[in-house]
């Protein structure tokens, strides 16, 4: 078991992101070698500077906001809540002020972050499938939503575990330590990190993740990067 | 269909993706939010007029023959070979579609 455990803690992990950088950068760098649109697309009477406008839409998302409202709500609590555990994870690996100025225990937002996320995802799943958005999905859709609820869930199991639970025996400093080696190539799994009571959902969590993170530059997550070129074409 | 009819429909295919086009194919999530904005849909309440629908026919086939994805792993994304019913498919929604950009207007991200 611990040789499963070392291969999808250490291997896989830099399998995972080598597949996603090279496979993003790939993507990213032959989309934008395309030629432009011969005519201009926009579609919204002009406002400037068009750049913020074009990051009011991507990010803010007004139209779903106007036509969809319960799916807007639960597409803002979801995307806001990601980039929260997104800095949560980048405090993982050292600590940085400006993060702190809300001062606040790693992760932030008390395990109620991953818990909105979950539930995020969980309605984004069943909404797939009640019609027309069953119709119109793809299994792509719901493996997707499948992998990342599979990957929010375990994680967010670890901090509940501490948070709510008292569980100690995986700390902050351990998940430091094993991201750390990870980052300077020097992988390090101390016997801690995989056989204390709960060092499997740390695994279950990496292996969701690494999935996650190969499947990503082939698959409509893609629109991470792409949505905010994609509002500045219909700004002009 | 035959190969050379197949093989100069992709050709043209080929040469109508520009950047945009790719943005357009790559970054709808199929959250359905443009349902409501077709008035062809309005009238007549079948997926098939749904512009993420429409949209989704020509992914398909793009998926299919331009993607990485449509070769290594087509069922995730249901890519579709070009033939006569997917053809029979593409006129439809084509030319269902009034092109009066009301779609694009709502959806949220292309």
């Amino acid at each position: 078991m611990q040789t499963v455990y070392y291969i999808i803690l250490v291997p896989m992990v830099y399998a995972a992101f080598a597949v996603f950088f090279v496979g993003t950068g790939i993507r990213l760098v032959k989309l934008l070698r395309e030629p432009g649109h011969p005519a201009t697309l926009q579609i919204f009477p002009e406002k400037r500077p068009r750049w913020l406008w074009a990051l009011h839409d991507t990010f803010l998302l007004p139209t779903v906001r106007r036509h969809n409202p319960v799916l807007w709500v639960f597409l803002m609590l979801f995307h806001v809540s990601f980039l929260l555990l997104i800095i949560g994870h980048v405090e993982l690996f050292a600590d940085f002020a400006l993060f702190q100025i809300v001062e606040h225990e790693i992760f932030l937002g008390r395990g109620f972050v991953g818990l909105i996320l979950s539930i995020s995802l969980l309605f984004f799943l069943f909404r797939r499938f009640v019609s027309p958005n069953r119709e119109l999905s793809v299994p792509e859709d719901y493996y997707l939503l499948i992998l990342l609820f599979l990957t929010v869930l375990f994680g967010s199991e670890m901090d509940w575990a501490r948070r709510w639970y008292e569980y100690g025996e995986l700390s902050v400093e351990d998940y430091r330590e094993y991201l750390v080696s990870i980052l300077y190539l020097r992988p390090e799994l101390s016997s801690n990190r995989i056989m204390s009571g709960h060092s499997f959902m740390l695994v279950l969590h990496v292996f969701f993740a690494n999935l996650f993170l190969m499947f990503f530059p082939f698959s409509k997550i893609m629109h991470s990067f792409l949505a905010l070129p994609m509002n500045k074409l219909r700004r002009g | 269909m035959d190969q050379k009819t197949r093989d100069k429909l992709l050709k043209l295919f080929k040469s109508k993706l520009n950047e945009a086009m790719k943005f357009y194919l790559e970054t709808c999530s199929r959250c359905g939010v443009c349902t409501g904005a077709c008035h062809v849909h309005e009238s007549l309440p079948h997926v098939k007029y749904i512009a993420a629908y429409r949209a989704e026919i020509v992914r398909r086939i793009y998926k299919k023959y331009f993607k990485g994805q449509g070769k290594i792993w087509p069922s995730a994304g249901e890519a579709k070979e070009l033939t006569d019913i997917a053809l029979e498919e593409l006129y439809e929604a084509a030319y269902s579609c009034t092109g009066c950009s009301a779609a694009w207007s709502i959806a949220r991200s292309g």
